[in-house]
């Protein structure tokens, strides 16, 4: 069944999101000024009500371990971070964008934030593990990898269905079955909507290559190849989208020969018993993906 | 409430602890202590002997001392497990390793698979496999040649997987449609596997530190050694993970327990994670 236009019919289907609010808008040109004042950032978010009581759940979750609970939206800007705090709001409105119309069939939305969560948590959780500085915000990257699987799941839920169903008969990977099946895959339509909100490029490249790594950038590379393997172990943890339950030498992957390249320590660590440990970040999971779903919006504030 | 069994002097425990290790690489450290010591106490009774020094000599001896020591190893050695054990670990076995076996050995006049349960206690893990292999080749199994090697240090959990008879609590995790395929009711709680799964598992007697013990095992594609090392210690861990990697035909796979891993121990394996379960592969 494979779909002629594809990328302009999904094109239109994204024009019927939201777009991203200007509140976004706003906190991304903050973020770009080098005298960014966290009393600016607050601000901005502040005007957002049901945004900022969202932020501050999530902040004062387990996962960020603060010593104390934050009330104040200055006080968490200041203890988890300007970038932490701007991909928080950024988590809060993207779920609500995507959020299904009450009603209208969909994909398995739970298990797809349960996936996302993972992924990032995973990311991070590795990066603290092994010691590998990062820039980016991973967690967000994470949370955004598989964006492009919404988008065609609204576009044709009845397609989707037949994508998974294939993975859980043939056990193959998802993408592999997008492709035969739709003739396009998550990733590259992910990446076409991470364009069209114009979000900081090293998202657009996470959506758009943590199938294929070589095609990232050589700046968002590793951040890239950092969310590709958080993915596998996401799946091999059991917090899989899709029925591929195939083996993965995850020793063996771009995505770690990648990061190996420039933490050669890697190659000495027991990722087994990382990987084992991880149960211990179920929890975590578990309640970010909670707080993911439940952290719904006025329907007012819709547009 | 007091645990059954004999609070062992920290010298007893040692000594003890010591000749097990020498006989056959099973290591109690001090977390397992109470294993030892809840199970100790039926073989002092048993032999008459009034404390672990006694014991040990009585181990010593060379003529009642070999007996002993395999009415010993039935005794402390844990063999509490179910068919279908491991929904995660099935799984992978089911999807995964189990078919690419096939696929590769699939070739006129080849078609045989050797699979190794390397402490199989009273065999439902074998026939598990039996079963699960079975499933995979459904009638075409005629034409293939399967052995299935159940092997354990002890002589009674091996006469129970020859006799191939289990509780309906071992069966908790196995489909009603596979109990009736693959079992016959012998009484209202006990179930007999069918002679075609008795016909492609050889249960046998197999001290795994021993290599003479493990070399009738050479040349197997799949070996299963689950929850055993934690009874070794880093150097009989070493010397039976070598084993196991020479034994393996190339590309074949090996399944430790849910928690233990090869880290620091061996190199050559490669690490094969499926979900929730992980594997080596050779």
């Amino acid at each position: 069944m494979l779909i002629t236009n594809f990328k302009e019919k999904v094109y239109n289907c994204i024009e019927f999101l939201p777009p991203i609010p200007d509140i976004m808008k706003e906190l991304n040109e903050l973020l770009q000024k080098k005298d960014c004042d966290l009393r600016d950032i607050s601000g901005v978010i502040e005007k957002d009500p049901s945004l900022s009581l969202n932020v501050l759940k999530i902040a004062n979750s387990a996962f960020y371990g603060l010593p104390y609970e934050v009330s104040s939206m200055e006080r968490a800007v200041a203890l988890i971070g300007l970038q932490e705090v701007a991909s928080l709001c950024m988590v809060c409105n993207i779920t609500d964008i995507l959020k299904p119309e009450p009603g209208v069939m969909t994909m398995d939305i739970k298990s797809f934030w349960e996936h996302s969560v993972a992924t990032g948590v995973i990311a991070k959780i590795f990066c603290k593990e092994f010691n590998i500085r990062t820039q980016e915000n991973l967690y967000l990257a994470g949370l955004i990898h598989d964006v492009g699987k919404i988008i065609i799941d609204r576009f044709s839920h009845i397609a989707y269905d037949g994508i998974i169903k294939a993975t859980h008969d043939e056990n193959i990977a998802l993408i592999e079955a997008e492709k035969r099946i739709i003739g396009e895959s998550h990733d590259r339509v992910g990446g076409w909507l991470i364009e069209k909100w114009e979000l900081p490029k090293v998202f657009f490249e996470v959506a758009a290559h943590h199938h294929s790594l070589m095609d990232a950038s050589d700046g968002n590379r590793r951040a890239v190849a950092i969310i590709s393997l958080s993915n596998h172990i996401a799946r091999i943890k059991g917090f899989g989208f899709g029925g591929d339950m195939r083996g993965i030498i995850l020793q063996e992957t771009d995505a770690f020969r990648i990061i190996n390249a420039e933490y050669p320590h890697l190659r000495d660590q027991d990722i087994a018993r990382f990987v084992m440990d991880l149960d211990r970040a179920d929890n975590e999971i578990a309640g970010l993906e909670r707080m993911m779903n439940a952290g719904s919006r006025p329907k007012t504030y819709r547009r | 409430m007091q645990a059954a069994g004999q609070k062992l002097t920290d010298a007893e425990f040692n000594a003890l602890r010591d000749y097990i290790y020498n006989k056959s690489g099973i290591f109690f450290t001090e977390r397992n202590r109470f294993q030892l010591e809840t199970k100790i106490k039926e073989r002092l009774d048993k032999t008459g002997c009034r404390d672990a020094f006694e014991y040990v000599k009585h181990l010593e001896d060379y003529k009642a001392g070999a007996a002993e020591l395999d009415e010993l190893f039935n005794t402390v050695t844990v063999n509490e497990t179910s068919f279908f054990r491991d929904k995660s670990f099935i799984s992978a076995l089911e999807k995964n390793v189990i078919p690419e076996l096939v696929q590769k050995y699939d070739m006129p006049g080849f078609k045989q698979i050797r699979v190794w349960s390397a402490a199989s206690s009273s065999g439902e893990e074998a026939y598990t496999i039996a079963i699960l292999l079975s499933e995979c080749l459904k009638d075409a199994i005629s034409r293939w040649r399967i052995r299935i090697h159940a092997t354990d240090i002890d002589d009674n959990v091996l006469k129970r997987c020859k006799d191939g008879k289990y509780k309906s609590s071992a069966l908790r995790n196995v489909s009603p449609s596979l109990i009736e395929k693959y079992f016959d009711r012998s009484d209202a709680d006990t179930f007999s596997v069918k002679n075609n799964l008795k016909e492609m598992v050889v249960p046998a007697k197999c001290n795994l530190i021993n290599p003479a013990s493990c070399s009738a095992f050479s040349g197997v594609d799949l070996i299963l050694i689950r929850n055993v090392l934690i009874y070794f210690d880093a150097e009989s861990k070493k010397k039976v993970l070598k084993m196991c990697y020479e034994n393996l035909r190339n590309g074949g796979y090996m399944f430790l327990g849910h928690s233990e891993t090869i880290f620091g121990v061996t190199t050559g394996f490669k690490m094969v994670s499926f979900v929730n379960a992980t594997a080596y592969r050779k």
